[in-house]
């Protein structure tokens, strides 16, 4: 690989005012997200969705992935302080890190939560990077016959990750690709779907549909629920500046448990679907089992460690199959491949031809993101902890507005507004009965390529395009996920529920 | 087991009915994957429908009300009134941002909304729709110079 490519990008932001200051600006507002019990990064990137419209495309997206990549920093904070998750995958950290707070050790466990934090996004970012040289030969041997069964697989795949029913997995990312469909057939030409409509004959616009599909519902669900969103008292726990201190030291001090969860969270990371819970919680498990003089459960910085360095090092596991098979690792990535698309960066395996400048862009935008939340924390965590106070319900209205401002703007075109309200109401009732999301986003992204690969494969090799070696692979991980779940479901084996 | 439970399924059925009986009015190679698709999609639909009425009878044999067979953990109840209120609140921000655009129709519906769907005081509604206006003005019109949508009505009163 060549080092300029590699180094290239990380000259262009370091020596950049505006993308240092973009990322810079993106780290508080992740932070914030975070803080607030049940925003998220999810939240965090619709809203910013409008905001990045226009921007270049290494800018929005430096801008987007970093701020996405601290959530879980600022998450902490009011884990550790009130006992209450600012994020899904942050109740790990609450197990040890609430009653080192109740014990007077707050500024300890935020400091440990601060260092794995950052060290753990730096690692993350540096699997991401060390995949790179694996995986870009293998995408590249991949031919239009693969294309299209990698795109069945990522459906299945991530249909039997992010809910109890393979049906209803499956059934969404189907109707993703149904939805993928809509418009004009690239290769008769005829109008599909489009009923006449001129803003449908480029097809559905992904951001409305991401919009549509997640940040509406989970509005309606905010709205539904009222009242604020997490009952706290309202007396911070007290702590210096040198306990904090203290807390990263801590990290310093175990530094194999440190590296080892940052790897294993980058690993699950990267499995799409599987989320940032089962991450946080596979590596605090893993600190219990090796740690046999730990005292885990009342208080034992340990226990703070190993979920926070998971929590931010799936991030950069969860790029990789985001960026390079248009599969999101998280919901958080499948609105971030929304965002992406918006930006004129198409997620998929061509962007290992064309696009390794981004890659290399965001993962220093991830590792430098998570170096400079460090300084941020500290300087900003008294405030933050006050966010947990912050009655969510009253976001609402500005969230949607919105909503609808990046739905208009991804292609200016007031009837995506409509559209982002029709999705938004099937997307919250898919969201109440259980029919898991992030395979439509998949169905959607993937559609047109599978579309096109199933045609080049059939005119190239004719239905026997099953057979060639690269195609019966993919035919075995298909089949023996499915059997794998069906297994699973027989043996009553729980399954790990994402964030979706 | 509520009957929007399956009225959910129902309608993904009649997407995946309606999308594949359209596809065959395509030419053959224009309709053939939306039909590969299609086709699989409503016979799924239509095992979870048959999941849901057979979970549904389930609970009225039993007498109490179950969980789903697939054990998804979601609201069994039928919409609620503060759901329904949701949604009607989703299709006012709709009209308003359609109809008065951004600079007029985002702040007036946030207002709306603080004020009388979350009941707070009319000091902090019209907090909220100026701060709406600023961002809207300021941040997108002035800064990143991005021409925002004026609505379908608002220009032809305005004429």
């Amino acid at each position: 690989m060549d080092l300029a490519q590699i180094i290239g990008p990380l000259i262009q932001i370091v020596s950049s005012p505006y993308l240092m200051g973009l990322i810079v600006l993106a780290i508080p507002i992740g932070m914030f997200f975070g803080a607030v019990p049940g925003l998220g990064g999810k939240l965090g990137v619709v809203l910013l969705i409008p905001f990045v419209f226009g921007m270049e495309p290494m800018a929005g997206a430096v801008f987007l992935v970093a701020m996405h990549a601290v959530v879980h920093t600022g998450g902490s904070i009011p884990s550790i302080l009130f006992g209450v998750p600012g994020t899904g995958p942050d109740a790990a950290t609450i197990v040890d890190g609430f009653p080192m707070a109740q014990r007077g050790e707050a500024g300890r466990a935020l400091g440990a939560s601060l260092g794995a934090s950052g060290i753990g996004g730096v690692i993350g970012a540096l699997f991401l990077a060390a995949m790179l040289p694996v995986l870009r030969p293998v995408i590249l041997a991949f031919s239009p016959a693969e294309f299209f069964l990698l795109a069945i697989f990522g459906i299945t795949f991530i249909a039997m990750l992010s809910g109890r029913s393979l049906i209803k997995g499956v059934a969404v990312g189907l109707l993703g690709l149904m939805v993928a469909f809509i418009g004009l057939d690239p290769h008769t030409g005829t109008q599909r779907f489009t009923f006449d409509q001129l803003f449908l004959w480029d097809g559905v616009s992904v951001i409305a549909a991401v919009l549509g599909l997640f940040a509406i519902p989970e509005m309606l669900v905010l709205g539904v629920k009222g009242g604020s969103i997490a009952d706290t008292p309202k007396k911070v726990a007290k702590y210096d500046f040198r306990q904090v201190l203290q807390g990263i030291a801590d990290v310093l001090r175990h530094p194999w448990l440190t590296t080892r969860t940052s790897l294993i969270g980058a690993a699950i990371g990267a499995i799409p679907g599987l989320g940032g819970d089962a991450a946080s919680w596979i590596c605090y498990g893993h600190a219990v089992q090796t740690c046999k003089d730990g005292n885990f459960g009342n208080g034992d910085v340990r226990g703070v460690i190993a979920p926070e360095t998971a929590n931010n090092s799936k991030e950069g596991g969860s790029l990789l199959p985001t960026l390079f098979f248009g599969v999101p690792g998280s919901s958080g990535m499948a609105i971030l491949i929304g965002a992406f698309v918006m930006l004129g960066i198409q997620p998929g395996p061509q962007i290992a031809l064309t696009g390794m400048e981004i890659v290399w862009a965001l993962i220093w935008a991830l590792a430098l993101s998570n170096l400079l939340s460090v300084i941020i924390f500290v300087a900003l965590a008294p405030t933050f902890s006050m966010l947990v106070h912050v009655r969510g319900a009253l976001l609402i209205p500005f969230v949607l507005v919105l909503a609808f401002l990046g739905a208009y703007l991804s292609e200016s075109a007031w009837q995506n507004m409509l559209l982002l309200v029709g999705i938004g109401v099937l997307g919250y009732f898919l969201k109440k009965y259980g029919w898991p999301r992030p395979p439509f986003v998949i169905g959607l992204v993937l559609g047109p390529i599978a579309e096109d690969s199933l045609h080049k494969a059939l005119a190239i090799w004719g239905p026997t395009f099953f057979m060639r070696p690269l195609s019966l692979v993919f035919i075995a991980l298909i089949v023996g996920s499915v059997v794998y779940y069906i297994w699973q479901r027989a043996n009553g084996v729980t399954q790990v529920q994402s964030d979706v | 087991m509520s009957e929007s439970r399956i009225a959910t399924t129902l309608v993904m059925l009649a997407i995946f009915a309606g999308m594949s009986a359209l596809s065959l009015g395509f030419p053959s190679k224009a309709s053939f994957v939306p039909l590969l698709v299609g086709v699989p999609g409503a016979l799924l639909c239509l095992a979870q429908l048959v999941l849901d009425l057979r979970a549904r009878a389930a609970a009225t044999d039993g007498g109490v009300a179950s969980k789903a067979a697939d054990g998804d953990g979601g609201d069994d109840g039928a919409l609620q009134p503060r759901e329904a209120m949701m949604l009607l609140w989703l299709a006012v921000f709709a009209g308003l941002i359609v109809g008065l655009g951004f600079h007029v129709g985002g702040p007036l519906v946030v207002s709306l909304y603080v004020r009388f769907g979350e009941n707070e005081s009319w000091r902090i509604a019209l907090v909220a729709g100026l701060a709406t206006l600023a961002v809207m003005w300021l941040v997108f019109t002035r800064l990143l110079e991005i021409p925002l949508f004026d609505g379908l009505v608002l220009p032809v009163l305005m004429r």
